[in-house]
């Protein structure tokens, strides 16, 4: 006995050891747990146990009690207790009688099965349930054997198919199943039989009893047996005809209205419900902004796209101006009705985050009762046409930056309304930047030298009447000071109406005043260098010329020197040589004067007394003047302020007085008058005798030349004009001569 | 022995030239008389003052730069008035200038003969005397 209960005791099940009269002798140290037993009161008699068993099952615990006293088989069956806390439990109550020291006990075991029983009697009310359900189902049901005959249908597949069960279960699916559907129906359901799937839905068609195809929406599930074996298919079939057939009439239309949205590119539709969530997105949304439908439909709000802080701040314009305080989704709601110009274009973020402007529509979406239920956006991808203007305004701005950043000043013709625009440039040129200038064409106008105005004004009409698309002009205009400077202009027509009339044009202003001077300087230098340069040349000219003559005679003289055979004639003949040397001399010396006032071209220049010059000079040929009875007479202005190189002007006087006396006339007394009087830019100077005079036809071009002898006088050197006319220009004056033979000559000079 | 012209007309006004060229030409023997003048105007009224056309100057030895008439301007008086006589005068511009434009302008006178370039040497004189060796021989 001891080692049996050793071994009960062991043992995870739950035992009893009573006597045969109901004496409880053992329980094993797992019946309390197992049967939710109090431990501190545990059962003494058979019968005490029975106390806990539930009333519908006392009848069972007897007669497995007794049938174990019978000593015949273990007695058994599932008896329902009752635990602790009154829970309920269900336990497998087994009795059997042994023999244990020679004397007959019984011993009772029991194991829990209260889950078991639990399952138990679920099943049996889904199965009850099922049943229901099978029966009355809105959808076609049917159970279908593995080989495809049809085991159970409901009403409804009956009706769908037109045939009774009776009929039906004389036909496998593949029977009815549309030839062109069938292969796809197999194929699911060898996958489903291959464990690949364990369900599967598709359209089908079937064959009616009459023959007609009918459409159906079928799901089949696989029913596999408690060891996982398939053992049957669970089908159920929506009748989908009449879906069908308004489908098929939807979809023309449909398939037009896709491949509308599908084809632009640039278009995103989105629509959102009540509470702003997008419940639907074209493909266009998915090109456009690159979200795909699965990352916004049910998630994402209507207003994911926009670009934040433009829309905060236009939400909150809105608020002020309809003084209100709205969501964002409110706000979407409320712009639906209020949408103008500005709201919109707006600026929608990728989902790479690329910015992209759009043109949005909103657009309230009502249920059939009339009631607001969502909103639908339309977004049209504007950013091309926007880049377009942008860069067209910027090339504009570019185009009138360059030009005044140039220096050229920009002005802007509206022939209709006759609006000029002046640039800043434009005005800086005339230095009326500061000033408030108006937009008519008369400031302009108005400012222009009258000496160019009319040829202006005639330019302007050329272009009006057509004669001319474009124009240039330079014309002095009158600048702020009131001083007149010179401005070259050009214009083109830019625009025009339909008939073709002129109606914009534009154009530049420079200023060209500086251009100007320096040219007129230019021009200035390259007069008095070119007549530097002829004078040069000359000079170069008259050097050789001289040197070579004496040269020249110096070996002829030589030549005949060596032929000579008498002293007389070497006698002579050196005479000669000694007579070129010295002229020789002579000319180096007039030469080394004529350089001198070459190279002095800026004399220095003081106040001169012309009185005192002439005085002193007429004073030195004072014996000339008297041995021939000649009478000068002096007619100064007064007042007379010259500046001038003293020396020079005595030179000048000395030459040209000497002049007077070596080329008088032998018929009358000579009389020489100097005058001397004030004019625009200085003093002219006149000295005039009653001479031989000189012929200025013949002698006119080469008066002022160097070594240009016109007498027969052996005493003209052919020097003292050309040093006459250096000396005067060197101070930067002007000479001329008047002669006329027989009558007289009159130099006349003027000193700045 | 005669000489080879008759007479010569020296215009100049550089009398160290008119001295040497006299001397070469006596010792060249190139004519009889030399008559000179000292410029262009000098040169024409002798030339109008000839009476007798057998008188006129065979050659006339004509300076450029001269006072009063110069050479061209001589030349341009010359040609006006010498249809009046049958007799050809043969002139030679002798100058010490080597402008170009002063060579080229005595090409374009036909009367002019010849450009001597002074000094003037008794080769010069020889090859005058030689041209017109050739020249009567034909």
């Amino acid at each position: 006995m001891e080692r049996l209960k050793l071994i009960l005791n062991k043992s995870k099940i739950a035992y009893l050891v009573c006597s045969l009269n109901g004496e409880i002798e053992f329980i094993s140290s797992n019946f309390f747990k197992t049967m939710d037993w109090d431990i501190a009161m545990p059962p003494v008699m058979i019968s005490d146990l029975k106390k806990h068993v539930h009333g519908a099952y006392n009848d069972a615990f007897d007669s497995i009690i007794e049938i174990g006293k019978l000593g015949l088989e273990e007695s058994v069956g599932d008896i329902k207790y009752k635990g602790l806390s009154n829970r309920d439990l269900y336990a497998k109550t087994t009795c059997s009688l042994i023999k244990e020291d020679g004397q007959s006990k019984l011993i009772i075991w029991f194991q829990d099965v209260s889950e078991e029983k639990l399952k138990e009697s679920l099943l049996k009310i889904s199965e009850a349930q099922f049943k229901g359900a099978f029966e009355n189902s809105a959808i076609g049901m049917a159970i279908i054997s593995l080989d495809g005959k049809w085991l159970r249908i409901n009403k409804r597949i009956g009706e769908f198919l037109g045939y009774t069960a009776d009929e039906l279960f004389q036909k496998t699916f593949q029977e009815i199943t549309h030839p062109e559907d069938l292969e796809a129906d197999l194929l699911q359901v060898q996958a489903t039989l291959a464990g690949l799937i364990d369900h599967y839905h598709m359209e089908k068609r079937y064959y009616n009893k009459s023959g007609e195809i009918v459409y159906g929406l079928l799901s089949v599930s696989l029913v596999r047996d408690k060891y996982g074996a398939p053992n049957h298919f669970i089908s159920q079939i929506q009748d989908l005809s009449a879906i069908v057939e308004s489908e098929r009439a939807l979809s023309n239309s449909n398939n037009r209205i896709k491949s509308v949205f599908n084809t632009t590119n640039d278009v995103s539709i989105v629509s959102c419900d009540k509470n702003g969530i997008i419940n639907l997105v074209s493909t266009g949304t998915e090109r456009l902004l690159g979200f795909s439908s699965n990352e916004l439909v049910g998630i994402a709000p209507i207003y994911l796209f926009h670009n934040e802080d433009e829309l905060t701040r236009r939400k909150r314009e809105f608020e002020i101006k309809n003084e209100k305080s709205l969501t964002i989704v409110e706000y979407f709601f409320e712009l639906a009705d209020h949408q103008d110009y500005v709201t919109r274009q707006w600026e929608y973020i990728k989902k790479n985050g690329e910015s992209v402007i759009v043109k949005l529509s909103l657009a309230k979406i009502y249920n059939e009762n009339g009631d607001v239920v969502g909103i639908t956006a339309i977004a049209t991808d504007i950013s091309d046409i926007k880049r377009i203007k942008r860069e067209l305004e910027l090339s504009e701005q570019r185009w009138q930056f360059a030009l005044e950043g140039s220096g050229n000043g920009v002005w802007d013709w509206n022939v209709a309304s006759q609006k000029v625009f002046y640039s800043r440039t434009w005005k800086e040129i005339l230095h009326l930047e500061n000033e408030s200038l108006g937009e008519t064409s008369d400031e302009w106008l108005d400012r222009i030298h009258p000496n160019e105005r009319n040829s202006f004004i005639e330019a302007m009409q050329n272009i009006i009447l057509g004669r001319s698309f474009k124009f240039s002009h330079e014309h002095r205009i009158r600048v702020k000071s009131g001083d007149y400077k010179w401005v070259s202009v050009k214009g083109m027509i830019v625009e025009r109406l339909h008939n073709g009339t002129p109606s914009r044009v534009i154009g530049t202003l420079t200023d060209i005043q500086t251009q100007r001077e320096t040219l007129e300087q230019l021009h200035h230098m390259l007069e008095i260098s070119s007549d530097q340069n002829k004078r040069l040349l000359n000079f170069a000219h008259i050097i050789s010329h001289n040197l070579r003559s004496h040269s020249g005679n110096f070996e002829l003289l030589f030549s005949l020197m060596d032929a000579s055979e008498s002293n007389v004639d070497r006698v002579e003949i050196i005479e000669k040589i000694r007579l070129v040397s010295k002229r020789l001399a002579e000319t180096i010396t007039n030469l080394n004067e004529i350089v001198s006032v070459q190279e002095n071209t800026n004399v220095w220049k003081g106040p001169i007394n012309l009185k005192n010059i002439v005085g002193r000079i007429l004073r030195s040929l004072n014996g000339q003047i008297a041995a021939i009875h000649a009478k000068v007479l002096l007619e100064f202005e007064d007042g007379l302020e010259i500046r001038g190189n003293e020396p020079y002007l005595e030179s000048i006087f000395l030459h040209l007085l000497t002049n007077c006396i070596k080329y008088r006339s032998n018929d009358r007394p000579l009389e020489i008058r100097i005058m001397a009087r004030n004019i625009d830019w200085g003093v002219e100077v006149c000295v005039a005798d009653n001479g031989s005079g000189l012929d200025m036809n013949k002698y006119g071009h080469k008066v002022f030349g160097l070594y240009n002898i016109f007498h027969g006088n052996p005493d003209a050197k052919g020097l003292g004009l050309f040093l006459t006319k250096n000396h005067i220009e060197s101070q930067g004056g002007e000479i001329s001569m008047e002669s006329e033979v027989g009558k007289g000559t009159t130099v006349k000079f003027i000193l700045p | 022995m005669n000489a080879f012209f008759k007479s010569a007309l020296v215009v100049d006004d550089d009398r160290i030239f008119v001295f040497g060229i006299s001397r070469l030409m006596e010792m060249t023997n190139f004519c009889d008389d030399i008559i000179v003048c000292q410029h262009g105007k000098e040169a024409l009224d002798y030339l109008m003052s000839i009476a007798d056309e057998g008188k006129l100057p065979d050659v006339i030895l004509l300076d450029i730069n001269m006072p009063v008439l110069d050479g061209w301007q001589f030349l341009d008086e010359f040609l006006k008035i010498r249809s009046r006589w049958k007799k050809e005068i043969t002139i030679y511009m002798v100058s010490s200038s080597v402008s170009k434009g002063d060579i080229e302008k005595a090409k374009s006178y036909d009367v002019i003969r010849d450009y001597l370039i002074k000094p003037v040497k008794t080769e010069d004189l020889n090859r005058i005397l030689d041209s017109h060796q050739e020249g009567s021989s034909d």
